[in-house]
Order: C-alpha cells, then sequence, then structure tokens
C-alpha cells in the first residue's frame, strides 16, 4: 500500500466536500457580488435540519440529505430575499453587503446553538469498512460522497449550458444591467442562483457534518474558509474555476499534512490563497477568461 | 473659576476612591449578619458555560452545607455566579467588575485555564482567597500565598497517564494530542514520562481540531504500529479520527488511553455513536482524579447536594462528580479556616487554611463535615478536615495531591467505572 497514493484518494474526498461548497458560494457571488460569510452558517443548518429528518424523525439517511439540501436551498433563498435583495435594490457596496453576511451568520450560529445546543450530534448511520478501490482506501459512503460531488457538477454544468434559467444566469452574471435591458428578470434569476447554490450549500453542510460523524454548531464556519480559499483559487465567480480550486486545495491540504506537518493542513489552503492572490488575482482559469474577453471584442 | 474646577476634580476623585474602596470592600471584617460571598468565577457563557454547573452545584452543596449550621461566625453564605467569558480579553475586565460589585467577597474559585494566568494576580493583589480547579503550569511552582489549587497539576496528570500506559504492560505507544497551548503543556510530560517508564513512543502526532477529515494522520499513525494510543482530544476531533481509524483498520480499534476529559459523558456519549458501544467499553480509559471514597465526608456532600434540587436542576448528575466535590471541599475548608482564625478576613484566615487541612494524625482532631470542624474548634481543638476525596494535602506550591483513577465507560448503565487506581505514592516512586 503505497501511503502517498492513498493520501491523494483521501485527498480526492476533501475536494469532493469543499468543491460542492466552493462552487455554491462562487454562483452566489457571480450573479450578485455578495462575499456572503453567512454561507457556513447556512451548512450548519442544513446539518442540523438532515440531523433532525434523521434522528428524530427516523428517516434514511440519504432521505436526510435530501432534505438537508433543499432546506439549504430555502434559507438561501430566505436570506436573499429578506436580508441581501433589498441591500442590492439600493446598490450597497461590498463593504455593507459584507458586514450584513457577518450580522446574518452571527445570528444563524446563535439561533442554532440555542435551540441545538453546544453537544456534539451523530447521524444515525452504520459503521464502514473501508475498501480498496484500486490503490485507494474509501469507504462506500465515502464513494457515495464523491459521487454526489460529480453528479451535482454535472447537473450545474448542464443547467447553465443547455437550459434557458442557466443561459440567463451567465448573462446576469456577466451584467446584470445589460440581461435586465434584454429582457432577463435578473431579480428572479438572482434569486434561482441563490436557490441552485443554496442546494448546493446544504448537500455539502450534509455531506460534511456526515463526513466528520460528530458535528456541533461550529461544522459549517469551520469550512468556510476552505471553501472561500477553494472559490478565490479557482477564481471568484467561475463555477467551473471552484471545482479545479477545490480539487487543488483539498490535495494540497493532505498532501501538506502528509509532506510537512497535519497540524498546519489548513495552512496550506491559506498559503495558496494568498499565493494566487499576488500572481493570478484572477484565479486559475484567468487565462481562459481573458482569452474569451478578448474574443467577444 | 479654577478653585471650582480644582474642588470638583478633588470631589469627583474622592467619591470614585470611595467607590472602589466600597465595592471590594472584602478585604475587611464582614459586618454582623451581612453575607458573604463565595465567588464562582469561570465560563458561563461560552460554549463549554454549560459544564459551569458543575461547580455551582458543589459551591451550593456547601452553601447549604455551612447556613443549615449556623453559617460561618454567625454570618450565611451565599454563592455567587461571576461569568469569566472564554479568554483573558473578557476575564480580566470581568475580574474587575467581579471585585468592584461583590460585597463580603471572601473566596474566589474555578478560574479554567485559559483565564486563571492572567486574573490570578488582579483578585490576589485584594487579598482576596482563590482557591482554583485549574492545572494550568503556570502554577505548578505557585508563590503566591493567596492562591491554592484544590486538583493537582496538569502536569502530574499527564506524568499518570504515562503511568496508566506502563502500568497497562504495552511497550509501544503512540501520541495524539491537538496542537494548541492547551495541549503544549501535557505532551512534554507524558513523552518524559513515557520515557522514564521504558515505554516506546512510536509516534507523536499533533493534529489541529475539527478538520473535516483525518485519513492521512490516521494511516501516519497506523503505519507506526503502536498496541495502544495516549490522546488528548476534542469529542469532535475525536469522533472524527477514530471512526476513521476503525474504517481503516478494517474495524479493529485500538486501546485509546485519555485524560480527565476522556472520561467524561460528553466525550464517551459521541464516542459510542461513532465507534460503537462495545469498542468504547473495551479500549477506552481515561485518567482522571480520584473520585470520592464512600465515608462520612461524602455521604454529608451528597445529602445536602440531593437536597438542592431547587437551586440545582438535576443534583443527581453530580453526586460522582470529582469537579463538584473539589467545589464542596474547597469552601468547606474555606469556612472551617474561617472559625479557626476567628476571621473572615481573607488575609488573616489564610494561613488556616493549611492548619484545618492535611494528612490526620497527631493531636488534631479528623473531621468530615463543616458541622464536625466548628463543634470541635468551639472546644478548642485543633482540626483536620478530610474531605469527600480523603485528605487534602498541599505540597509547598499549595497544589493539592492527588490519587488518580483509570476509568471505563459502561455504556449501558452511562456511568464511569474505575479499572486502576494510581496513588501519589506509586506516581512518586516510579518517575520520582
Amino acid at each position: 500500500m503505497d501511503p502517498l497514493i492513498q493520501t491523494i484518494g483521501f485527498g480526492l474526498v476533501t475536494s469532493a466536500i469543499i468543491s460542492l461548497g466552493a462552487v455554491g458560494f462562487t454562483l452566489q457571488f457571480s450573479v450578485s457580488h455578495v462575499f456572503n460569510f453567512a454561507y457556513g452558517a447556512v451548512m450548519t443548518a442544513s446539518a442540523y435540519f438532515a440531523y433532525m429528518v434523521n434522528v428524530t424523525f427516523g428517516l434514511n439517511i440519504w432521505l436526510a440529505v435530501a432534505a438537508g439540501a433543499l432546506f439549504g436551498a430555502v434559507l438561501t433563498m430566505g436570506l436573499q430575499g429578506g436580508i441581501f435583495q433589498p441591500f442590492l435594490a439600493r446598490r450597497a457596496d461590498t463593504f455593507t453587503l459584507l458586514i450584513a453576511s457577518i450580522g446574518a451568520a452571527l445570528v444563524l450560529v446563535s439561533a442554532i446553538s440555542a435551540i441545538a445546543g453546544f453537544g456534539a450530534h451523530s447521524f444515525n448511520v452504520n459503521f464502514q469498512v473501508a475498501l480498496h478501490v484500486w490503490k485507494f482506501l474509501w469507504t462506500p459512503r465515502e464513494l457515495v460522497i464523491m459521487g454526489l460531488a460529480v453528479v451535482s457538477m454535472l447537473a450545474l454544468h448542464a443547467t447553465l449550458r443547455y437550459t434557458r434559467v442557466g443561459k440567463a444566469m451567465r448573462a446576469v452574471a456577466d451584467d446584470a444591467d445589460l440581461a435586465g435591458n434584454s429582457g432577463v428578470d435578473a431579480r428572479t434569476i438572482t434569486l434561482v442562483a441563490w436557490g441552485i447554490s443554496g442546494l448546493l450549500c446544504g448537500l455539502a453542510g450534509v455531506i460534511l457534518a456526515l463526513d466528520v460523524v460528530s458535528f456541533s454548531s461550529n461544522v459549517g464556519q469551520s469550512l468556510l474558509l476552505v471553501t472561500i480559499a477553494a472559490a478565490v483559487v479557482g477564481g471568484i465567480g467561475e463555477p467551473y474555476g471552484a471545482i479545479l480550486g477545490a480539487l487543488v486545495v483539498g490535495l494540497s491540504s493532505e498532501l501538506f499534512g502528509y509532506w510537512v506537518s497535519p497540524g498546519l493542513k489548513d495552512v496550506a489552503a491559506f498559503v495558496l490563497l494568498i499565493v494566487m492572490l499576488v500572481t493570478r488575482p484572477y484565479g486559475l482559469r484567468s487565462g481562459e477568461r481573458l482569452r474569451t474577453e478578448a474574443q467577444s471584442l | 473659576m479654577r478653585r471650582i474646577i480644582v474642588g470638583g476634580l478633588v470631589l469627583l476623585s474622592g467619591a470614585l476612591g470611595l467607590t472602589a474602596c466600597g465595592g471590594s470592600g472584602s478585604t475587611g471584617e464582614a459586618g454582623k449578619n451581612q453575607k458573604l460571598t463565595l465567588g464562582i468565577f469561570t465560563d458561563f457563557s461560552g460554549p463549554n458555560g454549560e459544564f459551569a454547573i458543575i461547580g455551582v452545584a458543589g459551591c451550593v452543596a456547601a452553601q447549604n452545607s455551612i447556613n443549615a449550621n449556623g453559617g460561618i461566625l454567625g454570618h450565611k453564605v451565599s454563592c455567587q455566579r461571576f461569568d469569566a467569558g472564554m479568554d483573558p480579553a473578557d476575564a480580566v475586565p470581568a475580574a474587575s467588575r467581579m471585585l468592584s460589585s461583590a460585597s463580603n467577597l471572601v473566596l474566589v474559585q474555578g478560574l479554567k485555564e485559559e483565564v486563571a494566568a492572567a486574573t490570578v494576580p488582579i483578585i490576589s493583589a485584594q487579598k482576596i482567597l482563590i482557591i482554583s480547579t485549574t492545572g494550568d503550569k503556570h502554577f505548578d511552582k505557585n508563590t503566591n500565598p493567596y492562591f491554592y489549587r484544590m486538583v493537582p497539576a496538569d502536569a502530574i496528570l499527564s506524568s499518570a497517564q504515562a503511568y496508566w500506559a506502563y502500568k497497562s504492560g504495552f511497550k509501544n505507544v503512540a501520541m495524539l494530542y491537538e496542537t494548541g497551548s492547551q495541549a503544549n503543556a501535557v505532551v512534554e510530560p507524558v513523552q518524559q514520562g513515557l520515557e522514564k517508564l521504558g515505554v516506546h513512543i512510536t509516534k507523536i502526532l499533533r493534529i489541529a481540531p475539527s478538520q473535516s477529515s483525518y485519513r492521512t494522520e490516521v494511516q501516519a499513525l497506523l503505519a507506526s504500529h503502536p498496541e495502544a494510543i495516549l490522546t488528548e482530544t476534542e469529542p469532535q476531533t475525536a469522533t472524527t479520527f477514530f471512526s476513521e481509524l476503525l474504517e481503516l483498520n478494517n474495524g479493529k480499534m485500538l486501546p485509546l488511553q485519555g485524560d480527565s476529559a476522556t472520561a467524561n459523558s460528553s466525550y464517551q456519549e459521541p464516542l459510542v455513536k461513532a465507534i460503537g458501544a462495545k469498542n468504547v467499553e473495551k479500549y477506552v480509559t481515561g485518567t482522571t482524579v480520584a473520585a470520592a471514597a464512600p465515608g462520612p465526608a461524602l455521604s454529608e456532600f451528597q445529602h445536602v447536594l440531593l437536597a438542592s434540587g431547587s437551586e440545582i436542576p438535576h443534583p443527581e448528575l453530580y453526586k460522582d462528580e470529582p469537579y463538584t466535590e473539589a467545589f464542596y471541599d474547597t469552601d468547606v475548608v474555606a469556612a472551617l479556616a474561617m472559625v479557626a482564625a476567628k476571621s473572615t478576613t481573607p488575609e488573616k484566615y489564610q494561613p488556616f487554611i493549611e492548619k484545618v487541612s492535611g494528612v490526620p494524625g497527631g493531636s488534631r482532631v479528623e473531621v468530615h463535615t463543616f458541622a464536625e470542624g466548628v463543634k470541635e474548634l468551639e472546644a478548642g481543638k485543633e482540626i483536620v478536615f478530610v474531605g469527600t476525596a480523603g485528605p487534602i494535602r498541599w505540597d509547598k506550591y499549595h497544589n493539592r495531591e492527588g490519587t488518580f483513577q483509570a476509568l471505563r465507560w459502561n455504556a449501558t448503565k452511562h456511568e464511569d467505572e474505575a479499572v486502576a487506581t494510581i496513588t501519589p505514592e506509586e506516581l512518586k516512586a516510579a518517575l520520582g
């Protein structure tokens, strides 16, 4: 057994979870330019909702995962409509939106702690032994997690590429005013984009809680910074870049832990973040983006 | 005009001075029939706030025992909670607020690791006695006369953890600790203890807490082939790490030997969900300060605690809790010292702390309750209070020397069971 190959395998599981979060985060940013710090709190809330479905109501874990993801979508749309849209309508600056998102995050996390307590929670799932898949070691649950991430990414790709809503989202992301003048209902499209992003956020939150086995009210916040790092590395506002960013951040964190020190795993993500901001501020896919812009000119 | 301004400033500073003196009127003798305050200064509002009740329960039990027997020199006592917050930035102003607001503050207890070093100097500068439950290494060589520690130092507990691995017969162990200053304080004594005892350390792994995965670290640990793992980790970190260890080790668990946190239900119950009750019962032990021994002190403690239901919800939860017992013993020792000194002034009763506690023997009469102690003191006798966990022995640094136990979780009964006892003599003989 080659420990390096196994580390890469573990990194792929981590990347799968980060990619769901990072793509959702970047999608929100692309259509509304909100750097949403309440994103981690929505992950947490979704995990607790799934916990309620699975443990309190005794339903199957995968039903709970789906319910948690849907809850993430509803909550995110609620936040968009109730908190961010009024600011966006007044064309509030980025800083105001950032502060509003931090406030929303604090309120959400405090509410979760007040309702569910500070203690640890675990889903009702059976123990699984890791299986050898080629030279990798993965449990069946981890295989499902990676599968879910791949399916979600393909579905998002299909939505953005082949549906009218997806094309409208891309138009709003490029220029909301121009899209509006061309007959696109930018407000509704923004809400739909936030809904899709919330779905991914909720899914990431529940899967993260499932993966860490025991979770508390800081579970989403613990992944938030890594998620943001992946989104920035991939180019903020670039859904495909976020997938690449998640892969780079997830793998480099595990490899950094393997080669340097396990206590400094997160450091790798932030070193990458800083290097990327200094050298390629538009992210890994900036070359492609610049080429596209040049062609359109 | 200038005279008016100067006069105003003089009056203002005088008023401020009076306010400061009046608020902290704790260093003088309490007035007749005035209540004495037993301050509990700990984190009530943070993530660990729910654990603060463990100490409050002990204080309330002591308060009710003391008040039911006439109080201290005629003064009733009252336990008051002061929220120290989670870190020194919160705790320092909180300590000042406590000193300025509490009347007749005769004792401060609690002061956890995170805040003790920053706040002890502030409190003891007012000549108020502190009996803490911190294991912080800052106090291992304490010379502050107003500071005592009712629990053994973390370093001693860590040595006991190393000794328990040796006593269990393990020759090769791995060490798994979180990063952070609190874990730093225990890694070194565990490592030194293991090396002294000739136990080989296969790997020392320091991990960041609350990560989404530890699979790479688990692989590295398993590759070092340890017979057991010595650990101190948060419950969330532990559940992620050990469930992944089970997954990657073909469903086989390794013995885990933890610290006092490991022997706590808040750690054990999530772990049961993560690795199964059978694995927890078979493989997981935690080394902690020995629980109370059956005797008159424990009987009185449990009797008054269980009768405190109107003040402490579900008091039965704390009847076997070592930290609740430590708070109770703290208050009784301080109360008896005040009676022996015939004074509620900390400066005057502080020298009597060691006179009413320690190892029984000689001409001193052994007492087990506040009532017994008062009776003997009023009869002109010298006393030694033997607390819920036995004699209260202090070293020259005012640290309590302790007996330790290795505890195993019984998932069916939802309680710990002692599997071994480690005495201070045994520990000294093995580790010097």
